[in-house]
């Protein structure tokens, strides 16, 4: 519980920090999707219940804070958790050119959902021509931030675990 | 096990434990979904529970940002002051031409109030403002909006105008207690019926993927020169009259001399936005309701 709680508010407050950056240096286009990549950690490590509420509150979050319609972060967040969970697991994450594979793939397949969810309902296909406008920029900035924010949530993983060792173990049979 | 469970009670039980990921997948699905449907469908404000987590948010990062933003304006405005002698020069120049121009300016303005009273005529400007700070921004580049600090408690409602001392800045999509969402007139959703100043024109403003917006359903487009300012028509009932928008950034047109595309640069700098006014939608402003 406390382990699931920590991740979840780390990964609020990297939200916090992606909107404070855009907050004060709006020219920047492109900000790194903390978020997601935070997503795409729960997929790895978190519980089934946990990680898929996690990622769908912090979804909401980001829908809620973002300007964007109501439920599509919310959506694409929780197919991302599914897809990581169904293909990362089998995998060793400490492995950086994993987590770059990783966040690349998932971070298509991210803009992927949120293109056919807006092209799926009618009113989205004006937000939905805009989907892949900065595509290439957005996996080379997430791929850049990815190895840290997982450091950082590693980290918290190890403080908030007791059997992080044993458990690492368990993973890395792949 | 339960002692009085019968064994189909403790079948489903035992099912809904197994597909308990799944289960839950469904539902948030279907949420997602159906907050989605509405939104698209034109029914933009966040449910009671998007509403309690903006009045969270708002607060927060509102704190956060402020020593950050004030750290950020103290290396803009006292350490990169190059050019600053020259630049000032410039805008001595500039301000002088200005006044001259407002003066010529407010004595049309004087006139024009003095025959619109003879007239009859409403007030074209609404004089309820309400300044709010910006707070935040959007965190995805496709969806053009900002937040802003004020809310329900402060009067503000869905539809109301943001603007700037330079002009239009967008509409009030939502607001919950503390906070609002202004859609800015630079997001893809936004159209603003308007009018070229030069010709009297009618056309509509919609943003652009970028700090851009686009004039469409012109009459006669290829009348259109750069530079020409464009200013809010009134027709719609929701941005009153006069408020300049933009001027004409570039005149797109095919080899063959066909016009494709007239873009317009907003009069207010979204990027440098920090504070607004929020005025009433123009139907509701004190000259209309007399």
């Amino acid at each position: 519980m406390i382990k699931m709680s920590s991740l979840f508010l780390i990964a609020c407050i990297l939200l916090l920090i992606q909107a404070m950056v855009k907050t004060l240096f709006p020219e920047v286009q492109v900000v790194p999707d903390m978020a997601l990549i935070c997503v795409m950690y729960f997929g790895v490590y978190q519980t089934g219940v946990a990680g898929l509420l996690s990622s769908f509150v912090l979804g909401y979050l980001a829908d809620a804070t973002s300007g964007a319609p109501d439920g599509l972060m919310a959506s694409s967040y929780c197919m991302v958790f599914i897809l990581v969970r169904l293909l990362g697991r089998t995998f060793y994450m400490r492995s950086r050119w994993f987590q770059i594979i990783l966040v690349g793939v998932m971070t298509s397949f991210w803009r992927g959902s949120c293109y056919a969810l807006l092209t799926w309902f009618p009113g989205g296909m004006e937000y939905a021509a805009l989907v892949f406008s900065d595509f290439i920029y957005r996996i080379l900035v997430n791929i850049l931030f990815a190895p840290i924010i997982f450091s950082i949530l590693f980290r918290i993983d190890e403080l908030t675990t007791k059997d992080y060792q044993s458990r690492m173990v368990t993973y890395r049979i792949h | 096990m339960r002692p009085h469970e019968g064994p189909i009670a403790r079948d489903m039980r035992g099912f809904l434990y197994r597909y308990r990921v799944l289960i839950l997948l469904l539902l948030l699905a279907m949420v997602g979904m159906h907050s989605l449907s509405l939104h698209l469908a034109g029914k933009p404000s966040p449910g009671p529970v998007g509403k309690i987590i903006l009045d969270i948010w708002a607060p927060i990062i509102k704190v956060t940002s402020y020593p950050l933003s004030k750290i950020s304006k103290f290396f803009s405005s006292y350490l990169f002051l190059v050019n600053v002698k020259e630049r000032n020069q410039v805008l001595e120049r500039e301000n002088s031409a200005l006044k001259a121009e407002l003066a010529r300016v407010r004595e049309s303005e004087l006139e024009g109030i003095r025959c619109r009273e003879m007239l009859g005529f409403s007030q074209l400007i609404p004089k309820q403002l309400a300044a709010a700070r910006v707070i935040s921004r959007s965190l995805f580049s496709e969806f053009r909006t900002v937040d802003v600090d004020k809310g329900t408690y402060h009067g503000v409602q869905e539809g109301m105008v943001a603007m700037a001392p330079s002009g239009l800045v967008g509409y009030i999509s939502s607001s919950s207690t503390l906070t609002s969402k202004v859609r800015l007139i630079t997001d893809v959703k936004s159209a603003v019926d308007a009018v070229i100043q030069r010709t009297r024109a009618n056309a509509i403003v919609k943003g652009y993927n970028s700090n851009l917006c686009v004039l469409k359903y012109l009459d006669n487009p290829l009348d259109v020169i750069q530079g020409d300012m464009v200013v809010s028509s009134g027709m719609g009932g929701v941005f009153p009259k006069g408020i300049l928008v933009g001027t004409v950034s570039e005149v797109k047109k095919s080899p063959e001399g066909v016009l494709v595309e007239i873009f317009l640069k907003p009069s207010v700098d979204m990027e440098k936005l920090e504070e607004l006014w929020i005025v009433p939608k123009m139907y509701e402003t004190e000259g209309n309701k007399k």
